[in-house]
C-alpha cells in the first residue's frame, strides 16, 4: 500500500470516530436537569391542580428517581412499560419526561396521541394526557384488605404488613406491596404460587362487575429463574369461570383482558385462583381492576 | 540482544508521569467512599501491621504457626504484595504522626496510598513499554491514553489489587522485551514475576504468554540430526520464571510458610471456584454461567472513548498485518507480545465459565499493551503522512492526541466519583446505558457524598442501613472521623433511621424495602452519575431528631 492508502486507512476512521465523540460529548451536558427543575414541574403539576388518586403521574425514562425527592409524596405510578398499563383508575395522566426518554415516550404517544398540555420547565417537560373518565367498578389491589384469602381449605388470617400470611409458611403470604415484577418495580398484589396440587385462593365479595377485567400479572426477576413452569390465575364470578390468566416464566408484567360483558352490571363473589405445577414459592405478583359500566 | 537503554529525559518523564498521576489520584480520591472489598483490605492492612509489629517485638511468636496465621490468614484469598505494603503505608503514617486526628492525612488515605503509587507506576510503565518500541511523542500519548480511560482512572483510586497487577503485568512485559537475552535479565524477569504474582493472580498465565510469544518468534526448530532430535534452546528467562519466580511469590506472603503447599493449593482452589455474583448486563441480571463471552469485548466498546477505542482496533489491525507479514522481525516480535497480552485477558474472562462481576476490571490488565497499540497506529499514520509531504503531520500528531485523551478525562469528571457507572458515546454516555440495563454501579462505595447529610439528621443512635457498603467500610467510616460514632449498623431497613441504597441490579430489594418498610417513596437525597441514580438516602419519617 502506498503511504497516502495507509495515512488515509488509518486516519479517515479515526476522524469520523473523533467527530462523533466529540458531537456526543459537547451534546451531553444538556441531557440532566437540573434540581430545580423538579420543584418547577411540582409547581406546574399544581397550576393544574394535579390530584392524588384522581390523577397518575408517572416519570420517564423509568429508571430516574431524582424526581422523587420533590414528587414522590404524589405517589407516582411505575414508569415502567407506561404505555401498556391500565389507565382506567385515572382521571389525566401527567408524565414527567427527562432527556433521554425517547423510546418511552414515543410508545406513550403512539397509545395515547399527542398530550393536552406541555410545559417545559429547564430540563424537564411535564405533560397531561386527559384520558376517559375513570370506569374501574372495582379495584382488586386497592381493597385487598376486604379480600378472603384461603390455601387449600386453610384460611389466611395471619397479619403482615400489606395483607396476611398463610399458615406456619411465612413466604406464603398475599400482600399488597411495591414489587420488581417490573425493572423499576409496580405497586401490586404479591401472591406467591402453593405447592402442585393446592391452589391459593383470594375472593372479595359483591364485586360490581363490567365489561372487563384487566389483570396485569407476571413474576419478578428471580421468580422467573427460579419457575420450571407457568402459574395460573384462573378468575371467577360465582361459579362462572371468567377467564385465565397464564404467565409462562419470564420477566415481564404483562395485561390481559378477562371479558365480562355477559355479566354487566350484576355484582358477585369473584375469586382469584393461583396454582401452578412447578413454579412454588416464584415471585409471582398481579393487579386488578373491573372496568367499564357497572351497576 | 537486549533493547538499548532508555535515555536519560525518558527516565524522568516516566518519573514525572508517575509522581503526576500519584497525585492527581490522591486529590481526587477524597470524594471516593470505600468499596465493598477495601474494607476487607483496610482490615487486613491494620492485621499485617500488628504482625509486623510483633515480628519485630517478638520474632519467635510471630513466626510461630499461630503468629502467622493471626495476621495472615484474614483475606488469604488474595496473595500479600499490595496488602503488605498498605499495612507499611498505614503503621508508617501512625507511628510519623501523619495520620490520626492531628495528622493531615486520615489512616484509609495511608492505606490507600500505595495503591495510589502504584496508579502512577501503571503509567509510567506504559510509557517506558511504548517508548521501548516508538518515539517519545507516541510513547507518551500511550501513557495518557490508559490514564485517561474512565474505569481504569476510577479503579486508580481505590485500595484494591486490579490496577496494581495491571502494573505488575506491565512490568513483567516490559523485562522480557527489553532485558531477556541476558542473564541478570532473566533472574530479573523471575523476581519480577514473582512480585507480579504476588500482587494478584491475573498474571499467572504471562509466562504461558512468553512462551507462545517466543516458540513463534525466536525458538529455532525441532531438527533430526545425526545424534537425535535438537531441541530449541530455552531461554534462561523460563527457568527462572518456573524457580526464581515461585520462590519469590512464596518469600513475599507469610501465610504460606507453615505449609506452602497445601496453602498455595488451597489459594488456587478458591479462584477455581470462584462464586459467581450478579451483573447486570443489557437488561438481564446474570448471576450463574454460562456467561455471555461477548461480555469483555462488549463492555469495552461501550466504556472506552469513542476515539481511543477506534485507534486501539487501529493499533490491533496494523500489528496483525505485521505480525502476519514477519513474525520473527523485532518489529513483527514487539507486535505478537502486545496482541498477545492484551487479548489473553479479555479471552480468559469471555470463558463462558469465568465469573464476570466487577465491571470490567478483570480485564485490565490487557488495556497498556491497547494503549501502545494505539499510540502505535497514530504515529504510524503521522509518519505517512510526513512521506507524502502532508504540512503539519508534527501538530496533526499532537492536535489528535489531544482530541482522543480529552474524552476519557471528560466522561471521567461528568461523573465523578461515580467513574463504575461511565459509559461512552456509543451507549449514549451513563444515561444511554440506564436505558439499555447495564451496571450503573456495585461495591458500595456511592454514600460517601451523603456522610454530612447522615450525620447531622440521624438521630443520636441510631442506625443505618448500609446497603452494599459493607461492615467493615461502615467501621472505617467511623473511625476516620467521616460517619458519627453512635450510628449503630442494621443489617435490615427494619430498624434503621436511615437507609443508604444502591437502586440498582442485584440491589434493588432493598431500596424497595424502603418504600414497602417505611411506605415512603421520596428519597432525601439520589447521588447520582449524569442524572442515574447510584444510591438513594432515606431518612426514616419519625426518626428525624
Amino acid at each position: 500500500m502506498t503511504d497516502r492508502a495507509v495515512a488515509t486507512a488509518l486516519l479517515a476512521p479515526l476522524l469520523l470516530a473523533l467527530a462523533l465523540s466529540w458531537s456526543r460529548l459537547l451534546g451531553a451536558g444538556c441531557h440532566v436537569p437540573h434540581d430545580g427543575d423538579y420543584f418547577e414541574a411540582r409547581r406546574v403539576l399544581e397550576a393544574q391542580r394535579f390530584t392524588r388518586g384522581t390523577d397518575a403521574l408517572a416519570v420517564l425514562p423509568p429508571w430516574s428517581l431524582r424526581p422523587f425527592t420533590v414528587l414522590g409524596d404524589l405517589e407516582p405510578i411505575s414508569g415502567d412499560a407506561l404505555a401498556d398499563q391500565p389507565l382506567q383508575r385515572y382521571a389525566r395522566l401527567f408524565v414527567l419526561v427527562e432527556p433521554d426518554a425517547e423510546d418511552d415516550h414515543d410508545a406513550l404517544v403512539a397509545r395515547l396521541g399527542a398530550p393536552a398540555a406541555v410545559e417545559q420547565v429547564g430540563r424537564v417537560v411535564v405533560e397531561r394526557w386527559d384520558l376517559p373518565p375513570p370506569s374501574v367498578t372495582f379495584d382488586f389491589r386497592a381493597r385487598l384488605a376486604e379480600a378472603t384469602v384461603t390455601l387449600g381449605r386453610e384460611r389466611c388470617d395471619q397479619p403482615v404488613r400489606g395483607g396476611v400470611g398463610c399458615g406456619g409458611d411465612r413466604r406464603l403470604r398475599v400482600t399488597r406491596e411495591w414489587l420488581l415484577v417490573s425493572e423499576n418495580a409496580d405497586d401490586a398484589v404479591w401472591s406467591r404460587p402453593p405447592p402442585r396440587g393446592q391452589t391459593l385462593e383470594i375472593a372479595w365479595d359483591a364485586v360490581p362487575l363490567g365489561e372487563a377485567l384487566l389483570v396485569r400479572a407476571g413474576f419478578t426477576r428471580d421468580g422467573a429463574d427460579r419457575a420450571r413452569a407457568p402459574v395460573r390465575v384462573t378468575v371467577w364470578a360465582d361459579d362462572v369461570e371468567v377467564g385465565r390468566v397464564v404467565r409462562e416464566p419470564a420477566f415481564a408484567f404483562t395485561t390481559s383482558r378477562l371479558d365480562t360483558h355477559a355479566l354487566l352490571g350484576t355484582s358477585a363473589r369473584v375469586r382469584f385462583v393461583v396454582d401452578t405445577d412447578d413454579a412454588e414459592g416464584a415471585d409471582f405478583a398481579w393487579d386488578a381492576i373491573a372496568v367499564g359500566g357497572g351497576p | 540482544m537486549n533493547a538499548p537503554p532508555l535515555a536519560r529525559a525518558d527516565r524522568w518523564l516516566a518519573l514525572a508521569l508517575a509522581v503526576a498521576t500519584t497525585v492527581v489520584v490522591a486529590v481526587t480520591a477524597q470524594q471516593l467512599g470505600f468499596t465493598r472489598d477495601e474494607g476487607y483490605y483496610f482490615k487486613a492492612g491494620e492485621l499485617h501491621w500488628n504482625w509486623l509489629r510483633e515480628l519485630f517485638a517478638h520474632p519467635g511468636a510471630a513466626l510461630s504457626t499461630a503468629g502467622i496465621d493471626r495476621g495472615w490468614s484474614y483475606n488469604h484469598e488474595h496473595p500479600a504484595l499490595l496488602k503488605t505494603l498498605f499495612a507499611w503505608s498505614y503503621g508508617l503514617a501512625d507511628v510519623l504522626g501523619l495520620s490520626g486526628t492531628d495528622g493531615a492525612l486520615q489512616a484509609h488515605d495511608a492505606l490507600r496510598f500505595p495503591a495510589w503509587c502504584f496508579a502512577g507506576l501503571s503509567v509510567a510503565l506504559t510509557f517506558l513499554l511504548a517508548r521501548t518500541l516508538l518515539p517519545r511523542r507516541a510513547a507518551l500519548l500511550a501513557a495518557l491514553l490508559w490514564l485517561s480511560l474512565p474505569h481504569p482512572f476510577w479503579h486508580m483510586h481505590v485500595a484494591c489489587f486490579d490496577v496494581g497487577v495491571t502494573a505488575a503485568h506491565t512490568w513483567l512485559v516490559l523485562a522480557w522485551l527489553r532485558w531477556r537475552h541476558t542473564t541478570k535479565g532473566a533472574l530479573l524477569i523471575g523476581v519480577l514475576f514473582g512480585l507480579a504474582a504476588a500482587v494478584k493472580h491475573n498474571v499467572l498465565l504471562v509466562p504461558a504468554i512468553l512462551v507462545v510469544h517466543w516458540l513463534l518468534t525466536e525458538a529455532e526448530p525441532v531438527r533430526a540430526e545425526a545424534s537425535g532430535w535438537r531441541l530449541p534452546r530455552l531461554p534462561l528467562a523460563f527457568f527462572s520464571l518456573a524457580v526464581v519466580g515461585p520462590l519469590v511469590f512464596l518469600v513475599s506472603w507469610p501465610w504460606l510458610w507453615p505449609d506452602p503447599l497445601v496453602r498455595v493449593g488451597q489459594y488456587l482452589g478458591y479462584h477455581l471456584h470462584h462464586e459467581h455474583y450478579p451483573i447486570l448486563y443489557f437488561g438481564k441480571l446474570w448471576t450463574h454461567p454460562p456467561f455471555p463471552i461477548d461480555f469483555p469485548f462488549v463492555m469495552s466498546a461501550v466504556t472506552i472513548p469513542l476515539g481511543a477505542l477506534t485507534l486501539m482496533l487501529l493499533g490491533v489491525v496494523l500489528a496483525a498485518v505485521s505480525v502476519a507479514r514477519a513474525a520473527r522481525t523485532p518489529q513483527g516480535s514487539a507486535s505478537l507480545l502486545l496482541l498477545l497480552n492484551a487479548f489473553v485477558p479479555f479471552v480468559l474472562i469471555a470463558l463462558p465459565s469465568t465469573p464476570i462481576f466487577g465491571g470490567t476490571k478483570h480485564w485490565m490488565n490487557g488495556l497498556p499493551f491497547l494503549c501502545v497499540l494505539a499510540a502505535g497506529a497514530l504515529e504510524e499514520a503521522c509518519v505517512r503522512l510526513t512521506a507524502i509531504g502532508a504540512r503539519g503531520a508534527r501538530s496533526a500528531f499532537v492536535v489528535l492526541a489531544l482530541l482522543i485523551v480529552v474524552p476519557g478525562f471528560w466522561i471521567s469528571a461528568r461523573v465523578w466519583p461515580y467513574g463504575l457507572g461511565s459509559y461512552n458515546e456509543l451507549m449514549g454516555f451513563t444515561r444511554g446505558a440506564a436505558n439499555v440495563g447495564m451496571q450503573r454501579t456495585f461495591w458500595g462505595y456511592e454514600p460517601r457524598a451523603a456522610l454530612p447529610l447522615i450525620d447531622a439528621r440521624t438521630p443520636k443512635g441510631g442506625r443505618i442501613h448500609f446497603g452494599d457498603t459493607n461492615q467493615d467500610s461502615w467501621r472505617r467510616y467511623q473511625r476516620d472521623g467521616l460517619l458519627r460514632s453512635d450510628i449503630g449498623w442494621s443489617g435490615t431497613v427494619r430498624g434503621a433511621a436511615v437507609a443508604s441504597v444502591q437502586p440498582q441490579g442485584e440491589f434493588k430489594q432493598q431500596w424497595l424495602d424502603v418504600w414497602n418498610e417505611w411506605g415512603d417513596r421520596s428519597p432525601d437525597v439520589v447521588l447520582h452519575a449524569d442524572g442515574v441514580p447510584v444510591a438513594t438516602i432515606t431518612f426514616k419519617e419519625t426518626a428525624a431528631p
